[in-house]
């Protein structure tokens, strides 16, 4: 029974952290390496603000919020100068390896490599124990998320931030600020992230800086990209088939080490097949988008995409 | 001041190492703009394919050199041509999915290795490793000295190889433009293969030297080519002395800090100083706007 409850929580969790790196990277093109430092950011303040400093229970989710969104912001802001691609994806990994290594050395914050464990831990809901009443949040929040996710892909705002991944330059001639608008996908994404990091730290009750390094990032958007980075479910989808997957496999019958070098060797495969055959993943959008042309967007084709996804 | 040129001696090998890998990133990087992180499983595999036929079969060691720089030639052109040139085709060839199948091919391989040979580091013990030199002050092993000395060769008979062959000079002229050195009759996608076969060479070159002082183990690749590929981008265009010079700076800058700040805050010092060079020169240390990488990408 814990066991299963940990499953639920686990594909939960990584629901919301791939519901939020889809905002950012499928709706808004901004490839981030540094989504594991918002989920780390998100545990460690929530930990920092209720075990050292004894604040009230509940504080730690807006603070983590908070963190998360300041955290995005932050990072967004090399990101406007560097542009995109490639380039961003380099200044996000430098943000995610300061950001671990931080968190190895300012000992007195955050334990150094040993971590904190023995967070408070939420106030248990009926007959529920401890870990279920966390999985319950949890499912609450992936909800939200979900939904969340969902009114933006289908509402205006959710135009402009397609449109802010597909070209900017166009963005900026109808008169939107895209500075601002990067600022505030990586914020609320960053936020989204926190959450569910908040989750972790209530779950586990122990958080170490190796939990969170760029290969969680990597781990993320490997399950974003098999389940689908341009629809409401495709996040979802992914996250639950990358932790239930595993699951069967360990019922082969194999020895373990051989079993997680093997669902690892699976998870690369699916990874390149799916990018080369089926960009748009397991859950596709149901009315074909033009594509992108090869090599460079010129003006005009990014004005007939901007067009036709009105 | 001894502390200093012990400093600023390790902070040179660091920086040779880096720089090893920046040059074969930057081959490939500046001619096909793939961001092929997928070196790191060249790098890997090279190792492993050394120590397979050295330390395991036991036989010459310049034959095992041999095989793991085909091993690793084989490895990078065929990348190239099942995985990345699909893609190309593909029209979804941009420069982030290309950078994501790429770690797709790291993860497959890293793990592969590791199933066949385990997770544990292994080394290719020589009796040369523990002798030390002095130097003006400074206390490097053989094996770092030799890092050094293969850095600047490889730099050298590259830049050689750009300057006066056939297939270098094509190399310098797709990385200008593509659309031109069609028209003038070079195969674009033949020259790319060069491309893979020359950052390919360099990479097995370099887990070859580095193996020696460090170990292998399956996941040794990807952080240092990742520090490779920021060293290009440092540089800001595929200029061979430019990504050089940078790779060796980011050494000394990481060896350097030491003085001021604990060892454990060497990543910190490195991949700060990366966003604030980035912040203040967006288009790279040696690049010019009109000349940088980030007009290509954007």
């Amino acid at each position: 029974m814990e066991f299963l409850t940990f499953l639920v929580f686990l594909g939960c969790m990584y629901s919301i952290l791939t519901s939020s790196f889809g905002l950012l990277m499928g709706l808004g093109r901004q490839f981030s390496m540094a989504h594991a430092g918002m989920w780390g950011l998100g545990a460690y303040a929530s930990a920092y603000v209720t075990l050292k400093l004894e604040w009230p229970l509940w504080w730690g989710v807006p603070v983590a919020l908070l963190a998360g969104a300041l955290a995005g912001a932050l990072v967004a802001i090399p990101a406007l100068r560097v542009g995109v691609g490639v380039y961003l994806a380099i200044v996000t990994f430098a943000f995610q390896m300061v950001f671990v290594n931080m968190l190895r050395n300012l000992t007195e914050l955050t334990g150094g490599s040993h971590g904190m464990a023995g967070m408070p831990a939420f106030p248990a809901v009926g007959t529920l124990s401890t870990t279920q009443t966390v999985t319950l949040y949890t499912a609450i929040a992936a909800a939200a998320a979900l939904l969340l996710t969902h009114l933006w892909r289908h509402g205006s705002y959710g135009r402009v931030l397609l449109a802010l991944g597909r070209d900017e330059k166009v963005l900026e001639g109808l008169g939107r600020d895209v500075r601002w608008l990067k600022i505030q996908l990586f914020a609320i994404t960053g936020a989204l992230g926190s959450l569910a990091g908040v989750f972790y730290a209530q779950y586990l009750s122990f958080i170490s800086p190796d939990s969170f390094t760029v290969h969680e990032s990597i781990l993320v958007m490997t399950m974003l990209l098999i389940g689908g980075a341009f629809t409401t479910l495709g996040p979802v989808v992914g996250a639950w088939f990358f932790v239930l997957v595993p699951e069967l496999l360990t019922r082969l019958g194999l020895p373990d080490s051989v079993a997680a070098a093997l669902q690892q060797i699976l998870f690369g495969l699916l990874l390149v097949v799916f990018m080369i055959f089926r960009p748009q993943g397991i859950v596709a959008p149901r009315r074909r988008r033009q594509r992108r042309p090869p090599g460079n967007v010129d003006a005009h084709s990014g004005t007939a995409t901007v067009g036709a996804a009105r | 001041m001894n502390l200093f040129l012990q400093l600023l001696g390790s902070g040179l090998v660091v920086g040779a190492m880096y720089a090893l890998f920046a040059l074969g990133f930057a081959f490939v990087f500046a001619v096909t703009r793939v961001f092929h992180l997928a070196q790191a499983a060249t790098y890997t595999l090279a190792a492993f394919v050394f120590y397979l036929v050295y330390v395991e079969a036991e036989l010459h060691p310049v034959l095992a050199v041999l095989v793991a720089a085909a091993t690793a030639i084989c490895f990078g052109v065929l990348c190239e041509l099942v995985v990345y040139r699909p893609l190309r085709h593909r029209s979804n060839g941009d420069q982030i999915s290309t950078l994501v199948v790429a770690l797709g091919v790291v993860i497959v391989v890293e793990n592969a290795v590791g199933l066949l040979f385990g997770t544990q580091p292994r080394g290719y013990s020589s009796s040369d490793v523990t002798s030390s030199v002095r130097l003006l002050g400074i206390s490097l092993t053989v094996p770092q000295v030799q890092i050094v000395v293969v850095a600047v060769l490889v730099l050298l008979l590259s830049l050689a190889f750009i300057r006066y062959t056939r297939p270098g000079r094509e190399m310098a002229a797709v990385s200008d433009n593509p659309e031109l050195a069609e028209l003038i009759g070079v195969s674009v996608r033949r020259t790319y293969v060069w491309a893979f076969v020359a950052g390919s060479l360099v990479v097995a070159i370099a887990a070859l030297m580095v193996g020696r002082n460090t170990g292998i183990y399956p996941t040794m690749g990807l952080n240092p080519v990742l520090v490779g590929a920021v060293a290009v981008i440092v540089a800001g265009n595929g200029r061979l002395l430019p990504v050089f010079g940078s790779a060796v700076v980011m050494g000394l800058l990481e060896n350097l800090a030491v003085l001021r700040l604990p060892s454990s805050w060497q990543p910190t010092v490195l991949f700060g100083a990366l966003v604030i060079v980035l912040l203040a020169r967006p288009y790279g240390l040696f690049s010019s706007r009109e000349r940088s990488f980030v007009q290509w990408s954007s």
